[in-house]
């Protein structure tokens, strides 16, 4: 090597060319992060546009026809089951196309195969996503959109508490200060919409809330320790086949049990509904995808930290696409407090995220303590 | 034993094999086993080590810079070895995967 030689030997251009290589994989992971969020954020106008649509509330008048005697509370969630089916298959569909233009339908086979070593992770994370988003499906519907938003906040509390107990990732005290400020931040986003209008719904909208948190935080650490040792574009797509697989089981079992639920499925052939619902399979599908792939170079509690960025970016979406008064649902008494809140909220998470951002990459190196196995393995 | 399981099997398994290996003698061994001769499959081959040094379950040794082109001419060759916990989980993987034929 002819490159110069500091006072300890070491070249100095390897050197550098190695501490580059470092902050680019950090910097992989912190676009990963807020990409993920950025999808996350756009998916909640598909989302929320899906619920006027005559997909889902001729379902509604359909089920109500056959089952009078059915409170409106049982629907909801019907409606539930069969919007987060449609959501997970459309994904699978959507990650089919993503994994065929990488040319990784060869690793997705030899990962499915090996189930005890793999791919049991991918249907645990796909149950535990299930439970997720139907729970935020479920406490948009009993609640409101804000209490879903705050409600799913809370995972990356029980991510990180799982993957530093269970998989033994390293967490600095920077990162745990920016995990908390993102988490305050995105608390603070709703709390001016929560305490001017209130809290009003059932407690099926609260077990949703914690279904969404509980299934998330799960969801990342079951991934974190699969994503150890597979892909995460095809890890990703196996846990979308499986929770797929897990919907039309359930939307099965209620169509055996006289239920309509695929009495709307031609509105497919809707122009109008198959956007929305392309947009869904996009929208969320990449969000995942984004997420999956930071957790390998960031480590769960951080991906699942800049994740979170999601609430500053679903309000910004709503409110570009559904206007301000709908987006924040206040009125001019309310205006000061909901809107001030909101920016204190964004003020927030900017700083959260610029404290996890700036973090020191030589210490992200490796997640874990990595001491080598053996002594004759540092050079050739 | 890992011959066509998932890539990430198979490259712990390689280092432990062969610790101390460095990336022009991984990358383009693994790109012919698994027929990804192209670029793209030579980069996610290399991005697959790199997720694997995150984890902790292979740790980075010395680096030098690629002068012959035999793997990326200019870019940073390292060397690799196994970690502990890279060992454990390869013995772990021992037990549950079910080999492979070509």
């Amino acid at each position: 090597m002819d490159g110069d030689t500091n006072e300890g030997g070491i070249d100095v251009e390897v050197e550098e060319l190695k501490i580059q290589k470092h902050k680019k994989k950090i910097r992989i992971g912190i676009l990963m992060g807020v990409f993920c969020a950025l999808f996350w954020g756009i998916w909640y106008v598909p989302g929320y546009a899906v619920w006027d649509m005559s997909i889902l509330s001729e379902l509604y008048t359909n089920v109500k026809a056959d089952f009078p005697e059915m409170d409106d509370a049982t629907v909801g969630l019907i409606q539930a089951v069969f919007l987060t089916g449609i959501n997970a298959i459309a994904c699978a569909v959507v990650l089919f196309i993503w994994n065929g233009c990488l040319g990784k339908t060869g690793e997705l086979k030899r990962t499915v195969v090996q189930f005890k070593s793999a791919s049991k992770y991918f249907l645990m994370a796909g149950i535990c996503g299930a439970c997720a988003v139907s729970g935020t499906y479920i406490a948009t519907n009993f609640i409101s959109s804000g209490f879903a938003a705050i409600a799913g906040l809370l995972y990356p509390i029980i991510g990180t508490a799982l993957t530093v107990l269970v998989l033994k990732q390293k967490v600095s005290r920077r990162a745990y200060l920016g995990i908390t400020v993102i988490l305050l931040g995105g608390v603070t986003l709703y709390l001016g919409t929560i305490a001017a209008n209130g809290l009003e719904g059932s407690y099926i909208g609260l077990i949703g809330g914690i279904m969404a948190a509980v299934g998330w935080g799960c969801e990342g650490a079951v991934a974190g320790k699969a994503l150890d040792l597979c892909e995460p574009d095809v890890g990703l797509h196996l846990r979308f086949i499986f929770e797929a697989l897990f919907w039309c089981i359930v939307m099965g079992c209620l169509a055996v049990a006289g239920v309509p639920i695929f009495s709307t499925v031609g509105w497919l052939l809707d122009p109008a509904t198959l956007f929305v619902v392309v947009l869904l399979g996009l929208s969320f599908g990449w969000c995942y995808v984004t997420w999956y792939k930071s957790f390998p170079f960031l480590g769960v509690p951080r991906g699942q930290a800049i994740g979170s960025l999601y609430a500053a970016c679903a309000v910004i979406f709503l409110i570009i696409f559904f206007g301000p008064e709908f987006a924040l649902g206040y009125t001019e008494d309310t205006m000061v407090m909901i809107v001030g809140s909101t920016i204190a909220g964004l003020i927030i998470c900017l700083i959260g995220s610029y404290l996890l951002a700036s973090e020191d990459t030589e210490s992200l190196v490796s997640l874990r303590d990595d001491k080598p196995s053996t002594e004759g393995g540092e050079s050739a | 034993m890992m011959e066509h399981t998932p890539i990430k099997f198979r490259i712990l398994e390689y280092i432990e094999e062969h610790p101390g290996s460095w990336t022009d003698q991984i990358v383009p061994e693994l790109q012919e086993e698994y027929g990804m001769n192209d670029e793209h499959g030579r980069d996610m081959i290399n991005y697959d080590v790199i997720e694997l040094v995150s984890a902790g379950l292979i740790h980075e040794g010395d680096s030098r810079i690629d002068e012959d082109g035999h793997y990326k001419q200019g870019t940073l060759l390292t060397c690799y070895s196994p970690t502990h916990l890279g060992s454990e989980y390869l013995a772990d993987l021992r037990t549950k995967v079910t080999p492979k034929e070509a």
